[in-house]
């Protein structure tokens, strides 16, 4: 048997996956954090009729709220249960980083289109251009995973880690954040010309950046104490 | 093998140690003592490569995840997965064999294959540790107090384990337990 890329992350996800379905606390919690925050939302603008900017905004705000609230996790599990050094000792940091950052995406890709079709359901907000609305959230999806999973790694071994993920997060989910509300707001209000469409590009064109960047950040900060 | 030169660790202005210089060969069997906080487990961190030097350099095998076996009374395992899912874990993750009944009969715990690793008692997650260490069959096998934990067969079958692969294999055991002197070849007392 030898080492290969695939083997060592497939065994990573599978690692992630087990964990998961055994205790469940993740996916519940961000199940639970986007439900309530798409409820919060679908009540208090009751009645009224939602913009294509306000549903972008909203839309992306529940995203934000479930992903950073409960991927943030991914290292910090690790380190608090003591396994961290298990995976420095087993592992290549870039498949850590892979392994974990395509856990994260799927999780944050069920848990975000649930939200979309709650916080559709529930304020009963037209989408113009479904399409673009489906491939946005796929790329934000996957920019956020990849994104939350690296500021998980940074935050993991110190101290106040509530406070410094948000001040560690912020700057690199600002973009995203710009973005992605730009790409909901073409989607929701139909524009689908060549400049509706640039939103959703910039999503994916971050989420290119991300993972050409992020498992080299990774590699240098994994075996740092 | 693996070896040090002018090896050095800090936390904040505190060096632990300082100027260290080793070379270790198939056969040697080092026993690294010192009073508690000397820095004998962070030596073997080192060495395994889960922490950085503050100064110096460490050599240690190419490919440390199938050169070195490295087990620790301070690492936990898994919670969830079973002693059995974490041979196969390690052995994908470093692309070597499982061998997980040959090594679980090795340190006596084939009866807990399927336990999960919150129900292991404090010896036989240091059995499971060590089954871990020596999958791969490495080169350098690193300690940190082996006999913590174990009772009297636990401390028979390191023994064992020892022996067994000691002719190609160099060890580092991190101790404050004189029985383990047995072993040594050389012996590196810290905070002197």
């Amino acid at each position: 048997m030898s080492s290969n890329w695939g083997n060592e992350i497939r065994a990573v996800i599978r690692k992630e996956l087990c964990t998961e379905m055994r205790n469940k606390s993740a996916t519940f919690t961000a199940v639970m954090l986007s439900v309530t925050t798409v409820f919060t939302l679908a009540f208090a603008f009751y009645g009224r009729q939602l913009t294509g900017d306000g549903a972008a905004g909203m839309l992306w705000a529940a995203l934000l709220f479930a992903g950073v609230g409960t991927l943030t996790r991914a290292f910090i599990a690790e380190e608090e249960q003591g396994t961290g050094d298990l995976l420095r000792m087993w592992a290549r940091p870039h498949a850590v980083y892979w392994g974990k950052a395509i856990f994260a995406f799927g999780q944050m890709a069920l848990t975000g289109f649930l939200v979309a079709a709650l916080f559709l359901l529930l304020t009963g907000v037209g989408v113009a251009t479904p399409l673009m609305l489906f491939v946005s959230l796929l790329g934000g999806a996957a920019a956020l995973s990849g994104t939350v999973t690296l500021v998980s790694a940074m935050i993991a071994r110190g101290s106040n880690r509530g406070t410094l993920a948000g001040v560690v997060a912020l700057p690199l989910l600002l973009p995203l954040i710009a973005l992605g509300v730009t790409a909901g707001r073409s989607a929701f209000e139909g524009l689908a010309t060549s400049s509706g469409w640039a939103g959703t590009a910039g999503v994916w064109l971050y989420t290119l950046l991300v993972f050409a960047t992020a498992p080299y950040q990774f590699a240098a900060i994994w075996r740092e104490p | 093998m693996i070896g040090c030169e002018q090896l050095g660790k800090r936390y904040g202005t505190r060096w632990l140690f300082r100027h260290l210089d080793l070379d270790l060969q198939p056969g040697d069997c080092l026993l690294v003592l010192g009073s508690n906080g000397a820095g004998k487990s962070t030596l073997l961190k080192l060495f395994a490569g889960i922490i950085p030097a503050s100064e110096g350099t460490v050599q240690r095998p190419a490919d440390p995840r199938t050169g070195i076996g490295y087990a620790a009374l301070d690492q936990s395992v898994y919670p969830v997965l079973t002693v059995r899912e974490h041979l196969e874990l390690a052995a994908e993750l470093r692309g070597c064999a499982p061998r997980a009944d040959e090594l679980l009969e090795e340190v006596g715990l084939s009866y807990a294959a399927e336990f999960p690793g919150r129900h292991l008692s404090t010896g036989m997650r240091a059995r499971l540790k060590f089954a871990l260490a020596i999958q791969a069959e490495p080169p350098v096998i690193l300690f940190d107090e082996p006999g913590a934990g174990l009772d009297a067969a636990g401390r028979a079958m390191i023994g064992k384990v020892i022996e067994k692969r000691r002719a190609k294999t160099a060890f580092i055991l991190a101790t404050n337990d004189p029985e383990e002197r047995r072993f040594a070849t050389h012996e590196l007392e810290l905070g002197e």
